[in-house]
């Protein structure tokens, strides 16, 4: 018992640094010092708990997810996922807020659906055309490549198309199985 | 009620001057007025500049630290997701940069402004292509040919281009399509630079002498994009440039002929328990005189962890082959070392918003120890040491 209160807590240790790192790094893509005070509550008073979907909610859109979305950075589809979560920002997982425009081009993810244990192609649409940060950041990356792969790449302004220029946060649309 | 006010107040000040210490009188007349006036430029001595990314549409700054001891002494800065290269002597400043009158709508422009850092001067400026890339600084994205005539300059539209201005004339001399390739390293033996491509292969763009042409040649494959992907940053070992994966492998190449070559691939974490991966933006920094390469690092990385702070940065002896020292140098994302025999060491901690510097030692295996520190406010992830 011992032993897995350890393990607990070292998980929890692990997982209040990823976010710390996470908020951090984000802040090139958002306020960084908006952010930076609340990595330290967030870090350590709010640990993230793991996502647990087996929650017997009804499945939606044909990927076995409950009707209402999770807003924490753990989500499947937030795998590449590099910025502010549009979710806490008035919009939604698929939506831009209010008075933002989506991006025209994306970087996109693979991430794996645990709902069906299928890839899945997520596109990171920033939400653009308004200032100010929102939302907490979310930093996964995985499958980020530098510019050399602008499609994979999480560190550009996806907002770099659009006549509105500001970043406000960003959307995670599941376009496609992956091959 | 009014009458009462001013009544009472001239009588406060009757009673001032009765009782006033008559040492005040006294002094009046040796008594002189500060002047006001700008200093006219920084103190002189070694210099470090961390290049400060603002991402909301306001100002990007590089800010000047002495390299002795990181006292602050002074800043250029321009508008909003800069990027920022330095001369080989120091003294002239350049960055690329975004203005946008409504700041998150709108049109805007994109400009190279040229800095006297003696001074902290503007005293150039050159209208661009409104194509700058909207990207995480990198020491790549904005270099100097060799000779420092021209500026190279990385566009993403998201496709791809390079700008090159020519300095002389203060004129935009051509835009050279880079289709699928990101990142600037230019030739040390010609006018020009190579670019990584998506592919794993490089491509280099040799320049006609105006600047105004280009010829290309693409290289063999260098390095595999998908199972070993090397990052943006890098630097030159004895005229070779040097890069590395997220996977912590070290690749030397050769740009002398006029098309990248790869000289070696060192896996500088191989047999080390822990499974330690590269971690930070400006991840490749080489002393010369000592032959050792200085990577941050972290461990049991994994897919997503390459742009973490650094749990270690290690000495890697790139002659020998062999791993020096790890310095215990936590949450950098960015290092510099300089090029002598006795080493410094500078880096840049996101988490803690600060810039360190650290003395290290040839006579320990390179081990590094912090001498200096000084907190720097905002996102940055670059660094450059000047003479």
């Amino acid at each position: 018992m011992a032993k897995m209160i350890d393990m607990l807590l070292e998980w929890m240790d692990t997982a209040a640094e990823d976010r710390a790192r996470g908020i951090a790094k984000t802040s090139g893509r958002r306020s960084f010092l908006q952010k930076a005070g609340l990595a330290l509550v967030g870090g350590v008073v709010l640990p993230m708990l793991p996502y647990d979907n087996s929650n017997g909610q009804a499945f939606a859109r044909g990927l076995g997810e409950p009707d209402e979305l999770p807003e924490d950075c753990e989500y499947w589809r937030y795998c590449s996922l590099h910025g502010s979560l549009c979710s806490q920002c008035g919009g939604s997982v698929t939506q831009c807020p209010p008075g933002s425009t989506p991006s025209k081009v994306a970087w996109v993810g693979t991430c794996r659906n645990p709902n069906d244990d299928k890839d899945y192609l997520v596109s990171y649409n920033d939400c653009c055309g308004k200032g100010g940060g929102c939302g907490d950041g979310c930093s996964r990356q995985e499958g980020d490549r530098p510019g050399y792969r602008y499609g994979l790449a999480s560190e550009s302004s996806w907002c770099l198309a659009n006549t509105d220029r500001g970043i406000h946060c960003t959307v995670a649309i599941v376009v496609g199985l992956a091959e | 009620m009014a009458k009462k006010i001013a009544a009472s107040f001239g009588l406060l000040c009757a009673l001032a001057g009765a009782f006033a210490p008559v040492g005040v009188f006294a002094q009046e007349d040796e008594f002189v007025p500060e002047t006001l006036t700008a200093k006219a430029e920084m103190d002189p001595g070694p210099n470090v500049f961390v290049s400060v990314q603002n991402w909301g549409g306001g100002p990007s700054v590089a800010v000047i630290f002495s390299a002795d001891d990181l006292h602050r002494k002074g800043s250029v800065s321009g508008g909003s997701q800069s990027h920022f290269t330095l001369s080989a002597d120091g003294k002239t400043a350049y960055m690329a940069s975004g203005y946008y009158p409504r700041y998150d709508s709108g049109e805007g422009e994109h400009v190279l402004q040229v800095f006297d850092v003696a001074t902290n001067a503007l005293t150039k400026e050159i209208l661009l292509p409104y194509k700058l890339a909207q990207y995480t600084d990198d020491l790549s994205l904005l270099q100097l040919s060799a000779d420092e005539k021209f500026a190279f300059i990385q566009n993403a539209t998201p496709a791809t281009s390079v700008t090159v201005v020519d300095l002389t004339t203060g004129e935009v001399a051509q835009e050279v399509p880079s289709p699928g390739c990101f990142g600037i390293y230019p030739m040390r033996s010609a006018l020009g630079f190579s670019a990584i491509c998506n592919d794993g292969a490089f491509t280099t763009y040799t320049l006609s002498e105006d600047g105004k042409t280009f010829q290309s040649q693409k290289s063999e494959t260098i390095f595999d994009p998908d199972a070993d992907p090397i990052y943006l940053s890098a630097d030159r070992a004895d005229g070779d440039l040097l890069f590395i994966s997220y996977h912590a492998n070290v690749y030397r190449l050769s740009d002398t002929d006029g098309v990248i070559t790869k000289v070696s691939v060192t896996p500088i974490a191989e047999g080390v328990d822990g499974n330690w991966g590269t971690s930070g933006y400006t991840v490749v920094s080489y002393n010369d005189a000592n032959g050792v390469l200085f990577v941050p690092m972290h461990s049991e990385h994994h897919d997503g962890s390459h742009y973490h702070g650094s749990e270690e940065v290690w000495a890697y002896d790139l002659k020998k082959n062999e791993l020096l020292y790890r310095s215990p140098l936590a949450d950098l994302v960015a290092i510099q070392v300089t090029d002598g025999e006795d080493p410094e060491l500078y880096g840049f901690s996101l988490k803690d918003g600060k810039v360190y510097k650290y003395d290290v030692d040839p006579t320990a295996r390179f081990a590094a120890k912090k001498v200096a520190e000084h907190a720097v406010e905002g996102f940055a992830t670059t660094l450059l040491v000047s003479p």
